[in-house]
């Protein structure tokens, strides 16, 4: 476990831990035209909806799509937290809009602004039954360059000194990370966090990564002597010895 | 065709693990937005003067908005191929507004620092390379990074380690890229938190360390600094959540404007408390007495009990042989239901007796900067003792609350120990005492509980393992406390 500062790997922190909305927006490789939709979401009336299970890049979107205007809210809807106070605004970003209670959701869509959403759940026939212009944006699947380049990107991101390397995620990572994880950047994100934890190594990032999923994928009853259960772990050696 | 920037590469020493970075810089005469620019990593074989691209692709920028006057640099690095005479890159820029990609522009390691040779598309308006553009993160926006050329923090002290409220000496290095004026050099310094957790920040203090308020461009400066960290917070190392202090130098504009960071330059500094304070972390003093008579007494009787259901049921099985039928299999599944349990039955009764041959013990906890712990002990019985052992663990917990019910997940921030020989004869209603110490890095958090919102609670835990080992019985005399650690100054 890391107990100092990243500065063996040429970073400033973990690039795989929580970033301000701002730096998210940074970082955000968005594979939208996102000038054709700031354009559209100028006129209003116009709902663009991302949807996709979690860790799809539904907010990464949300933040990029946000840098062409600035100042706009962004309001996520936390698990568990009140329904914050929804401002006025000519344009809406609202983040986990499933979160929102069905009346609230109703009041607030009929304001008749723009809103740009990220959701779990299709709220198209609510955008209908508002009169909103809307499109519904569906986050799936992620090819492995594309991952290598959203995740090395981060990294980047964290930089110390530009002159001196940092770790890199290969194409073959990117893979197993995709096998592992399938599309889940969220999971994939939890992952590279506790291997930059471990990671003393610039070059040894694909070899860590292996073990750590290969470790992911033990059987349970390695996992067992492996993991977390030192008691169980003691007694079963007992045995065994 | 006239490009509204220029753009140039530069290379550093290929590594030793052999992959060559360097990067790629854009100075910007008009404002446009870079739809894509795309590097294409390859090389030039020995015998051979077409290049050879290798590898995959890099997008080095996405959509990204490119004012005038301003510098970007964009970082790569690729694993160069062992057997290329000559690696390069081609650098392929996409605009916004134009059809076609910009001219692809070939750039060779050797060659480095000058103007691009001729690729696929000729450059009539090639660009002449800065001789030195500030390096810049595509990410560390700031504007101040381009009126340097070079810029350095060095202080006095090889350890970055502070107390607080003391002095840090040192000084600042900065070449200007061009004559400044109207401005001091200065420092900053902020403590942030990074991790998994949303981030926090204190105050900027940003503080002139000269007078001077013009420089020439060109020109080394070496400004010597002296200032003093407020008390607090301390730097702290968790899993999910680091807190630490940077400083780095800024430009102090004299009209009163935001001062402008130098980035490159940022460097990190560890601030605990001062020595007596216990630089970081003190153990809160407790006292634990253990009497295991009755507890000891259950257990031998507990397993005594198992053993014997267990070897009952093994001649009762073999008898079983001869009536055929159900019950054959019913004493035998029990018995072989029961073979690990009795295996554990020894470790029961082992345990039992080495508790009770111990008697009375007290472990008392405390310590500055360090674990320690005073055992006392008198036996009820003589006990010939071979060795202790302490091992620390920090622990970090953390609860997500989901509907009704929650997860837990445990990670261990710190694990170390110490074990000491103690090859002695106590007798029986003697008094032993020993004492066995395990320091503690200062950036380990103290205990605490915190909440993010509502649904996530994160609980920073320290243990303490104490073994007490004796000759006699394979088993030792084990114990597993909770320690208070708290920090010795102030906490954010």
């Amino acid at each position: 476990m890391r107990t100092s500062s990243y500065t063996d790997l040429n970073l400033r922190f973990n690039p795989f831990g929580r970033l301000t909305p701002e730096e998210e927006a940074t970082v955000a490789l968005p594979d939208l035209d996102q000038v054709v939709y700031a354009r559209r979401l100028r006129q209003p009336g116009t709902a663009i909806q991302f949807l996709g299970p979690s860790g799809r890049g539904k907010t990464t979107h949300l933040l990029a799509l946000r840098r062409h205007f600035p100042g706009a809210p962004y309001i996520h809807i936390a698990r568990g937290e009140a329904i914050p106070r929804i401002p006025a605004a000519r344009i809406l970003f609202l983040d986990e809009m499933q979160r929102v209670p069905r009346r609230q959701r109703t009041a607030l869509l009929a304001r008749g602004v723009s809103y740009v959403i990220g959701s779990h759940l299709d709220h198209s026939r609510e955008f209908a039954r508002a009169g909103l212009a809307y499109e519904v944006v569906t986050l799936g699947a992620v090819t492995a360059v594309r991952l290598q380049a959203i995740l090395n990107r981060r990294i980047v991101f964290a930089r110390r000194h530009p002159q001196r390397p940092v770790p890199v995620v290969t194409n073959t990572a990117a893979q197993m990370l995709l096998a592992c994880c399938g599309a889940d950047q969220w999971a994939m994100n939890g992952i590279l966090y506790d291997l930059f934890e471990e990671l003393t190594d610039v070059d040894e990032l694909e070899q860590l990564l292996a073990d750590l999923l290969a470790a992911y994928r033990m059987p349970w009853q390695r996992r067992l002597l492996n993991l977390e259960t030192p008691a169980l772990a003691g007694l079963i050696e007992f045995i065994v010895r | 065709m006239t490009l509204p920037y220029d753009l140039n590469v530069r290379f550093d020493e290929v590594s030793e693990a052999g992959s060559l970075s360097g990067s790629v810089l854009v100075i910007v005469r008009n404002s446009c937005t870079c739809r894509k620019l795309l590097l294409h990593p390859g090389s030039k074989q020995r015998d051979n003067e077409v290049f050879c691209r290798h590898g995959h692709t890099q997008t080095l920028a996405d959509w990204d908005e490119w004012r005038p006057g301003e510098t970007y640099s964009y970082p790569f690095t690729f694993k160069v191929d062992g057997t290329s005479a000559n690696p390069g890159v081609e650098t392929e820029v996409h605009r916004i507004g134009e059809w076609d990609a910009d001219p692809v522009q070939l750039w060779m390691a050797e060659s480095a620092q000058r103007t691009p040779e001729e690729s696929h598309l000729t450059n009539e308006d090639s660009p002449s390379g800065p001789a030195a553009v500030p390096q810049r993160s595509t990410t560390s926006t700031t504007e101040a990074s381009s009126l340097v050329e070079n810029v350095s923090l060095e202080f006095d002290r090889n350890n970055m380690e502070f107390a607080f409220g003391e002095e840090i000496t040192g000084s600042v290095t900065f070449v200007p890229a061009q004559a400044l004026a109207d401005c001091r050099v200065g420092l900053d310094y902020q403590w942030r938190t990074h991790g998994k957790t949303p981030r926090r920040s204190g105050e900027h203090h940003p503080v002139s360390i000269s007078m001077q308020s013009s420089w020439k461009a060109r020109k080394r400066y070496r400004l010597p600094f002296c200032f003093s960290i407020p008390s607090g917070p301390r730097t702290s190392h968790g899993h999910s959540e680091k807190l630490d202090w940077y400083v780095w130098p800024v430009l102090i504009p004299l009209d009163g404007t935001t001062p402008r960071p130098l980035v490159q330059a940022e460097t990190e500094i560890e601030l605990y408390p001062a020595q007596q304070e216990g630089k970081g972390l003190v153990v809160k003093k407790q006292s634990v007495r253990h009497s295991h008579l009755f507890s000891s007494i259950f257990l031998i009787l507990v397993s005594m009990f198992l053993g014997g259901v267990f070897l009952i049921t093994i001649p009762l099985a073999f008898s079983a042989l001869d009536a055929k039928g159900f019950l054959v299999y019913f004493f035998f599944m029990l018995a072989f239901c029961l073979f690990p349990f009795y295996l554990s039955i020894q470790n029961l009764l082992e345990r039992g007796i080495a508790e009770l041959r111990l008697g009375k013990v007290r472990a008392d906890f405390d310590g500055v900067g360090e674990v320690k712990v005073v055992v006392l002990l008198r036996p009820r019985h003589n006990v010939y003792l071979k060795r202790m052992s302490l091992r620390i663990e920090v622990q970090e917990k953390t609860t997500v609350r989901e509907g009704t019910g929650s997860t837990t997940t445990t990670r261990q921030i710190f694990s170390s120990g110490k074990t000491k020989n103690v090859i002695k004869r106590v007798s029986a209603g003697k008094e032993w005492t020993e004492e066995i110490t395990v320091s503690i890095p200062p950036s380990l958090p103290p205990s605490q509980v915190r909440r993010q919102g509502r649904s996530v609670k994160v609980a920073i835990v320290w243990q303490a393992y104490l073994t007490i080992k004796q000759m006699e019985g394979r088993r030792s005399w084990h114990k597993e406390y909770t320690l208070k650690v708290k920090s010795g100054g102030s906490q954010v």
